[in-house]
């Protein structure tokens, strides 16, 4: 990670914690609090808005930095991997859990535009989907935009359950995810589609139905 | 790599569906022995054995616990279960590796790869309440780091719950079950109290770690309640030593240890590690002796304890009159043998294994190498006689399984044993 991303992250979650104490902080009192310039703030970010914005996006980044310091990370199965990116995303809103209570629904939920977090969570789905070599052909055929849409609004769904979430260490969200991402890995892994697909063409190739459509 | 049910109704299906498993391969087994007039019956022992330990690997917890449980308790059950479940004690799937890395964030603040030197995310070993990972300290210390599954606590209050509803029906209404159910919950929930067990296992390298037998150190600036780690033990589990053929000398010398490790515990009248299974001993090929997992440690009431060490005198003396009478106190009789021909069937039978048990105790030297004493002891447990009421004081459990425990190590290693000093120590402890 360059220094101007590990700058802005620093400024991002300082920000977070800022906005707890007064939300209408100043980027004077920030950067004070961060012993840095008010210019080097606003040389990457133009107000506070954007600064709190910049948040969400960067737990992934944190996360994708992360992922690059674990050995292995690459034969992970697809349920260790999704569990891995969502884990890690609420180990990293925990460290500011009060900051993503009170803004999550309203700077990412219902953000007028696609908020960057959104696009950033779904472009690592596409990316966890597409690098595993273990999904059989017919699962893959429902992996498209509105598959990673579904997996980002089954991420909100969790949100909600940990954001009510009052077990210990919030473990029931923990199980939640484990039992959530060994579901989709036993629907994505198994080759019962592809046999059935298998069977359907052969049984086409064979039948009437396929004479005539050649004729 | 599965994940962990947690709910009621997850662990009751997987229950039922053991249930009928078992119940498949027995009707199927007993229309083959009638179709084809096949009676063997160890094919089917071993394929209930596998489909019982599968599903109990998915329960975890209490589940494990009892399977760990059959893997001691030999003669009760046929041998290819006892070897089957004898895996319950090391060997159940792990969990999912991010997983434990979101665990150890939670507990220690920090994750593996910022903790740590080095981490194996494959897990080394993993049980019934948690799994073992071998780690790198940053000093170079290469330490054992065990992860609690999530919800485990919430599901040993949900599986005793069942247990207990399940006792209910079998056990006659107006014998008292609770003080035997809440002996084990309060047991193992103390269990899942990683800081607990820490401080055990450092109580215990005080007292014991020597030459012959080494325990773990405690690492407390990484544990917390759900997350322990301590000092990493090299080793081998008694089924791979003894695959390697070892000889006569290291087996009896490995016992010694064993036997002696046992009755150092019992002399110093404060707490004994009660797990006694083969998953929970490291041996090292010199005849030294590893003791891990200090998850089940138990300390007696006074009174109970020198009662239940009576016995072995006792037995050994054969005086009915005074056998009886620690019966009596240990809750083992309830009525007098001599009018009530139940009690004289309970009577008949613990004296006669008593004396069985006693028999280490008799003279100097002991072989339980021996396939006789291993027969003996196994009729007894096949012949008990079973009733639908409990019976002996509620720490018998644990106490049984301690000494039944070592005992099986001992004859599976067909070891011979040196008995002098822990008669000495048993004398001092009664007469003195």
């Amino acid at each position: 990670m360059d220094k101007e991303l590990t700058l802005k992250i620093r400024i991002s979650e300082a920000g977070a914690e800022r906005y707890l104490e007064n939300p209408r902080f100043t980027i004077q009192s920030l950067a004070k609090k961060l012993n840095i310039d008010t210019t080097e703030i606003f040389e990457l970010f133009p107000n506070r808005s954007e600064i709190l914005n910049f948040y969400y996006p960067s737990r992934i980044l944190v996360y994708k930095e992360q992922t690059r310091m674990i050995d292995n990370y690459p034969d992970y199965s697809l349920s260790e991997k999704l569990s891995l990116l969502i884990l890690t995303l609420f180990d990293l809103f925990q460290d500011h859990r009060e900051f993503v209570l009170s803004t999550y629904n309203k700077r990412v939920l219902c953000s007028m535009s696609t908020h960057s977090f959104e696009t950033q969570f779904k472009n690592e789905i596409k990316q966890i989907f597409h690098s595993d070599s273990n999904i059989s052909s017919a699962s893959s055929l429902v992996i498209n935009r509105a598959f990673y849409y579904s997996i980002y609004q089954t991420f909100n769904g969790f949100y909600y359950f940990w954001s009510r979430d009052t077990s210990s260490h919030y473990e029931n969200t923990s199980a939640l995810i484990d039992k959530w991402a060994s579901f989709i890995q036993e629907v994505f892994y198994t080759k019962i589609a592809d046999k059935g697909l298998d069977l359907g063409k052969f049984l086409f190739y064979h039948s009437p139905l396929n004479q005539f459509t050649k004729s | 790599m599965t994940n962990f049910p947690t709910t009621k109704y997850e662990r009751g299906k997987i229950f039922a569906k053991t249930g009928l498993k078992v119940g498949k391969n027995y009707a199927s087994h007993f229309l083959k022995s009638w179709i084809k007039g096949e009676n063997d019956r160890s094919a089917l022992y071993k394929k209930s054995a596998e489909d019982l330990f599968g599903e109990f690997t998915k329960l975890r917890g209490t589940a494990l616990k009892i399977a760990q449980s059959f893997s001691i308790d030999q003669g009760f059950l046929p041998d290819e279960f006892s070897e089957v479940m004898t895996q319950a004690q090391y060997k159940v799937p792990p969990i999912n590796r991010s997983l434990v890395r979101s665990i150890i964030k939670r507990e220690l603040g920090g994750y593996p790869e910022q903790l740590f030197a080095s981490f194996n995310p494959e897990a080394e070993a993993a049980a019934s309440i948690g799994q073992v990972h071998k780690a790198t300290l940053k000093d170079g210390t290469v330490v054992a780091v065990k992860v609690q599954y999530p919800g485990v606590r919430d599901t040993i209050s949900s599986d005793i719950a069942l247990a207990r509803s399940l006792f209910r029906t079998i056990v006659s209404k107006s014998e008292p079950i609770e003080p035997y159910i809440n002996e084990v919950k309060e047991t193992l929930l103390r269990e899942t109290d990683y800081l607990q067990e820490g401080q055990s296992i450092d109580r215990f390298h005080k007292r014991f770690n020597s030459k012959t037998i080494f325990t773990p150190q405690w690492i407390p600036d990484l544990s917390t309640e759900r997350v322990l780690t301590m000092t990493y033990l090299e080793g081998m589990h008694l089924n791979e030593f003894l695959q390697n053929d070892p000889g006569q000398d290291i087996r009896n010398q490995i016992g010694q240890n064993l036997w002696d490790f046992f009755h150092n515990q019992i002399q110093d009248r404060d707490e004994i590690h009660a797990d006694t299974h083969p998953g929970n001993f490291l041996f090292d090929g010199n005849g030294n002796v590893g003791v891990i997992d200090y998850g089940c440690v138990k300390s007696f009431p006074e009174s109970f304890f020198m009662d239940y060490l009576r016995l072995l005198p006792t037995h050994l003396k054969q005086d009915e009159d005074e056998i009886k009478e620690l019966y009596f106190k240990l809750e083992i009789l309830k009525g007098d043998p001599e009018k009530n021909p139940k009690e004289k069937l309970f009577f008949d039978f613990c004296k006669n294994y008593g004396f069985t048990f006693a028999m280490p105790y008799l003279e100097d030297t002991f072989d339980f190498g021996d396939p006789e004493y291993k027969k003996l002891i196994a009729g007894y447990t096949k012949n008990a006689p079973f009733t639908n009421e409990p019976r002996g004081n509620k720490h018998f459990i644990y106490t049984t399984r301690v000494h039944l425990g070592l005992y099986h190590l001992l004859m599976k290693l067909g070891c011979r044993v040196d008995t002098s000093y822990s008669k000495t120590i048993i004398d001092e402890m009664l007469f003195d």
